[in-house]
């Protein structure tokens, strides 16, 4: 994320300034989209975490130190508004178990597939962020940690307990990677 | 290829890392209903310049007021 903003305009949106938040999600809002849809997946959901990000980020003004980088702290956020979006999502999935169709890329064996996109979704939240940006989109350990705002450790360790708690939740049905 | 290379190329199949993307609308005024701004409405500000004329021709009313917040 690009965090060469003026320390005027991240002072200025600190005290509040409406036109000064307003310049900053404009340069900041397709990064920090970006950022949402690699992990909620869907562009729907990400612009209403999207929302929700900024929203926080303004009520949280007071708390940001313009010395440090703005995209740092923003992408923590979002990360956190992504997040508490999959707590929500996976509640309401609760309620409609069993609901959509998952489509297959070609040559592959659709069960399969459906089964471990089912496995995924049924990951802890916590855990599944952490699958989805090193696994899925392969970010690099210490960009998550950062994201999360947690050592690079703590994101080895929950990609290791969100494989293997999907390597038995397939074996359960059968698959065996 | 070990069995955790596989389960991953199996999910990266499965779920495919999203093509960077835009939002499909300006979310901007969202923010700001959601309550991103705090700048007051003319209702606020209306009921405010009342308050205060109402104050300056009654000043005996400060204490109905302060009774009453």
């Amino acid at each position: 994320m690009p965090d060469d903003l003026e320390r005027d305009l991240l002072d200025r949106f600190v005290r509040g300034d409406q036109d000064a938040f307003e310049a900053i999600f404009r340069q900041f809002q397709v990064e920090v989209y970006r950022w949402i849809l690699r992990i909620v997946r869907d562009p729907s959901a990400a612009e209403d975490a999207l929302v929700d990000a900024f929203w926080r980020a303004y009520r949280g003004r007071a708390g940001f130190q313009p010395s440090r980088g703005f995209g740092a702290w923003m992408r923590r956020i979002a990360t956190n508004a992504a997040l508490d979006h999959l707590r929500r999502s996976r509640k309401a999935a609760r309620l409609i178990a069993g609901g959509d169709a998952v489509a297959a890329p070609a040559g592959a064996d659709r069960a399969t597939i459906e089964s471990i996109v089912r496995a995924f979704a049924a990951l802890p939240p916590g855990l599944r962020v952490v699958a989805t940006l090193a696994i899925v989109e392969e970010r690099p350990y210490s960009e998550i940690a950062d994201a999360l705002d947690v050592p690079v450790g703590t994101v080895k360790s929950r990609v290791f307990r969100a494989v293997r708690i999907l390597r038995e939740e397939l074996a359960r049905q059968g698959i065996h990677p | 290829m070990n069995d955790d290379a596989r389960l991953e190329q199996m999910l990266r199949a499965a779920l495919p890392p999203m093509e960077p993307a835009a939002p499909s609308r300006d979310v901007w005024q969202s923010i700001v209903a959601r309550g991103g701004s705090r700048r007051p409405g003319w209702i606020d500000v209306a009921i405010g310049a009342m308050t205060i004329l109402a104050l300056l021709r009654f000043p005996g009313w400060l204490w109905l007021l302060a009774y009453h917040l």
